[in-house]
């Protein structure tokens, strides 16, 4: 899974986009700030030593971008919180569908409306769902967040299991 | 208790107090999802704390936690769920041939805790349904009361199976104790639940719980002291009932049959069957009487078996020696006059009996009588009815948890109220309960109370006996007390007795006021009191009539094997006093039947006839009262007279019976100490201690410092009861003896 930013504000390493979409105390307030785990699942950790390492941390935009990658990584019903969390993966793979291109639309509306559920989404631009094989589907999404002009987001993940 | 949202909320909240850097708590996040985690954790924690705090106080706790509380705090166990225990009837096909290959197996059952000790998987069983829709209810056979009725060891260290002992007597009905192997309230069965007996021995038809066995009689023994059995059947439907008289009855239960083979004037009924087909050329043709369908439970209607239907077969199946067998009724004939419908009659009678089962023509006895019942435990009723208080019943649920609380509440509360006496008063506020005592401590196990408790004719039902305990236990009992509610035990009493009555006074009207009257003063004893000699004398010396009393003799247990063995030492004693000499001892006579006339051949005594001129005697076997090896006696004299003498004294049965033998047969004139020689022996044992083995009783040598009161134990009852006396009859524990 992987996230980029279309406009040029992200670039350099994962720290630097930390530093700078955290820069800001207004997107802090709105996009609020979490303990840093992306799509591979692991919390992270601040690169000092003992005893001043920490947890690493993500605020901003980019809290907001983990936020939606979890969201999408979650199965709905697993959820023990919210068994509306999340997106039915579990409806779409492992079928063979006799015209994939009605529900590779349906699955895109389901991940939008998803993606939705965030009150931090102002809109979903665009979602792709594509079937690479009966159990594993690509999806590519572009999401612009509320606050944050001209700043769209693109998800990108392949969710299912490669045999 | 704290729910998961409110445990998370908290933290949620004491996290944001103690730090900002973390600030994204909605759901999906990481940090929501650890607190969720721990919540989700916590709210199990919390659970089980409830639970614990709940379990803690005897108010909220329940189940093995509540047994904790109360019994590990006041040593008051839960109330346990018991089983109904009563008797129910075995019906045989007809009255048991081989009674000895009759198979019923009991368990072992403590009657005072209700709780089996051994033996039952093995043991006879039979299948209940209770009215409650319950899957059927398995009832197992247990052991009588009476030791008598089940197969005791021949030999010191003998081992034998558990099984009902039914001697060698033909018996037709059995009345014997089943309890519930499970427990609770579902073991209740209704009256006639119990139909179902999965594995008969041969011979054995079927189970009945019921108040009512049905037992059918012939009708010539007409019983003195209630009505005449055939007015039991007072209405035959469509026929002139009240001239018929029962004769004979097979598969009572639960479609049995009756045969009237006479009206009560003895006018025949006679039906013939035939083994084949009306009409069958070398058909063979038994005859009977006419066969009756018994329909009421009261046993007060029977009904002819498909009354003049127009049935095409007129047959009847029956069980002939293990073979079935079917029976064509070909004629029918009545010898009265009330039957006059001619002709046509026989036709109609001819169809009634189609399609039945069960009657044994050939091997129909000649009567039913009292011997074909078997109630080792006394359980019927002169009227031949199950009394209420042996019927099955006394299961109950454990006691639930609200039950147990109150128990314990009334406990607390009855402390002050526990003592014995208290005890007793609570016993006897129970309806049907007019006797209460409790046991002294020395025959008590320790640590338990037993309160013995009956009615007033000394027995109580398990049903009873439950709900007295159940009372005492949650109102009147002592703290920590084992509470045993038992009933004492019976110990059937004889007293027999020679009464002089005064001129012109109905003997009979004597016997039954004598009877009344030791039963009367009978029921004034309590467990662990004794019969006093001079109370009985006292007593039967005020009924009016009765001039003066001799030879009154009380004694405990009186069985048939005591009776016989008496009886023939008196036996001896009796022919002494025909003989001109005997000789004891004989060895040599052990070959030679008892009662054979014998002469001397050389110097042997060798069989012959009473006619022998050469006859010198006869043989005479006698076993010593006191039991042991037998011996052999001749007594010498007119072997005629001797041998006639032997054999009207073998057939004599009866104190009245003996004197016709002496008076009128032999023209010998008792004296009048022969005579209470002769009454003392017939009903009653010897006392303890001196005479002992010198029984029969000979009045000159009964002296009043040989006569002890008797005492019962602390458990015992006196009560009067019967014996089967060799002549078949049912004879009340009373001896009587008319001098006139």
């Amino acid at each position: 899974m992987n996230v980029t930013f279309a406009n040029s504000e992200l670039i350099g390493d994962i720290e630097e986009q930390i530093s700078r979409l955290s820069a800001s105390d207004a997107r802090r307030r709105i996009f609020r700030t979490d303990l840093m785990m992306l799509g591979e699942g692991d919390i992270r950790t601040t690169s000092s030593s003992l005893p001043s390492k920490d947890m690493m941390i993500v605020s901003g935009v980019l809290n907001y971008a983990q936020a939606l990658l979890h969201r999408l990584m979650t199965t709905r019903g697993y959820h023990p919180a919210d068994r509306s969390f999340g997106v039915p993966w579990d409806s779409y793979l492992g079928q063979s569908y006799r015209n994939k291109s009605i529900v590779e639309a349906q699955l895109s509306s389901d991940v939008a409306e998803e993606i939705g559920k965030d009150s931090r989404t102002a809109s979903v631009i665009k979602v792709v769902c594509k079937f690479e094989s009966p159990t594993v589907v690509s999806v590519v999404c572009d999401v612009a967040p509320v606050s944050v002009d001209d700043l769209v987001i693109q998800l990108s993940l392949s969710a299912g299991a490669q045999v | 208790m704290k729910t998961l949202s409110e445990i998370k909320r908290n933290i949620i909240a004491f996290y944001s107090r103690i730090q900002s850097r973390v600030t994204d708590f909605s759901v999906g996040s990481v940090v929501h999802d650890m607190i969720f985690s721990v919540s989700a954790a916590l709210e199990d924690v919390h659970r089980d704390i409830a639970e614990v705090e709940k379990q803690a106080y005897i108010a909220t706790a329940s189940g093995a936690y509540l047994d904790k509380l109360i019994n590990g705090t006041f040593q008051l166990p839960r109330s346990p769920a018991t089983r109904s225990m009563g008797y129910v009837v075995l019906y045989g096909e007809s009255p048991l041939a081989n009674p000895t290959s009759v198979k019923l197996r009991y368990a072992n059952y403590n009657y005072d805790t209700g709780k089996f000790v051994s033996g039952v998987e093995s043991s006879t069983k039979f299948i209940g349904f209770n009215n409650q829709g319950d899957e059927g209810i398995v009832f197992s056979l247990i052991q009588p009361r009476n030791d008598d009725a089940v197969l005791t060891p021949v030999n010191e260290g003998d081992t034998v199976e558990p099984l009902i002992d039914l001697g060698n007597r033909n018996v037709q009905y059995l009345i014997l104790p089943v309890a519930a192997v499970l427990t609770g309230a579902k073991t209740n069965i209704i009256e006639g639940g119990i139909t179902s007996f999965p594995s008969p021995p041969p011979g054995i038809s079927n189970v009945l719980n019921t108040s009512n066995p049905g037992i059918i009689f012939f009708s010539s023994g007409q019983p003195v002291s209630s009505a005449p059995f055939y007015s039991r059947f007072t209405n035959l439907l469509g026929y002139n009932s009240g001239k018929l008289s029962v004769v004979n009855a097979y598969n009572f239960s639960p479609r049995g049959f009756v045969e009237i083979k006479q009206d009560v004037d003895g006018n025949p009924i006679v039906a013939i069957y035939s083994d084949m087909p009306i009409g069958t050329p070398g058909a063979v043709t038994k005859q009977a009487g006419l066969i009756f369908e018994y329909m009421s439970q009261d046993t007060s209607v029977i009904t002819l078996k498909d009354a003049i239907s127009n049935s095409p077969v007129p047959s009847i199946t029956i069980t002939d020696g293990g073979v079935v067998k079917t029976l064509y009724l070909r004629t029918f004939s009545y010898g009265g006059t009330d039957y006059d419908e001619g002709a046509n009659y026989t036709t109609d009678i001819e169809q009634f009996v189609a399609g039945t089962y069960g009657l044994v023509v050939s091997q129909r006895p000649d009567q039913i009588s009292d011997t074909v019942i078997f109630d080792p435990d006394d359980v019927l009723t002169s009227e031949y009815k199950i009394p209420t208080s042996h019927m099955v019943a006394g299961g109950s649920d454990e006691d639930n948890d609200e039950e147990y609380r109150t128990y314990l509440r009334a406990y607390l509360s009855s402390l002050s109220k526990a003592t014995p006496s208290a005890l007793e008063a609570g016993a006897l506020q129970i309806s049907g309960i007019t006797f209460a005592k409790t046991l002294t401590s020395d025959v008590s196990p320790r640590g338990t109370t037993i309160l013995l408790v009956s009615n007033e004719d000394g027995v109580i039902s398990p049903s009873k006996k439950n709900e007295v305990k159940k009372a005492l236990d949650s109102s009147w009992k002592a703290a920590g007390v084992n509470l045993i509610v038992s009933s004492p035990d019976l110990i059937k009493t004889h007293f027999s007795m020679v009464i002089k009555p005064t001129v012109g006074v109905t003997t009979s009207t004597i016997m039954t006021q004598v009877s009344a009257t030791i039963n009367s003063y009978l029921k004034t004893k309590n467990p662990g009191d004794s019969l006093k000699y001079s109370e009985v004398l006292s007593r039967v010396g005020t009924i009016p009539g009765i001039e003066n009393i001799f030879n009154l003799i009380i004694s405990k247990e009186l069985t048939l094997d005591t009776y016989t063995i008496y009886k023939a030492d008196y036996d001896l004693a009796a022919l002494k006093t025909v003989a001109t000499s005997y000789e004891e001892d004989i060895t040599q006579a052990g070959t030679i039947a008892d009662g054979t006339p014998v002469k001397l051949s050389g110097s042997d005594y060798v069989a012959t006839t009473a006619t022998d001129q050469g006859a010198v005697g006869i043989i005479h076997d006698s076993v010593p009262a006191g039991g042991g090896n037998t011996t052999y006696s001749i007594l010498f004299g007119d072997a005629k007279i001797l041998s006639s003498f032997y054999s009207a004294l073998m057939s004599a049965v009866t104190p009245e019976d003996f004197v016709s033998v002496s008076t009128i047969n032999f023209g010998l004139v008792l004296t009048s100490l022969e005579f209470l020689y002769v009454s003392s022996y017939l009903f009653s044992e010897p006392l303890l201690g001196y005479p002992g083995l010198s029984y029969p009783i000979d009045p000159l040598t009964i002296q009043y410092q040989y006569i002890s009161d008797y005492t019962s134990s602390a458990t015992q009852l006196f009560r009067l009861g019967s014996v089967s006396l060799p002549d078949t009859t049912i004879s009340p524990l009373v001896g009587i003896k008319f001098i006139t």
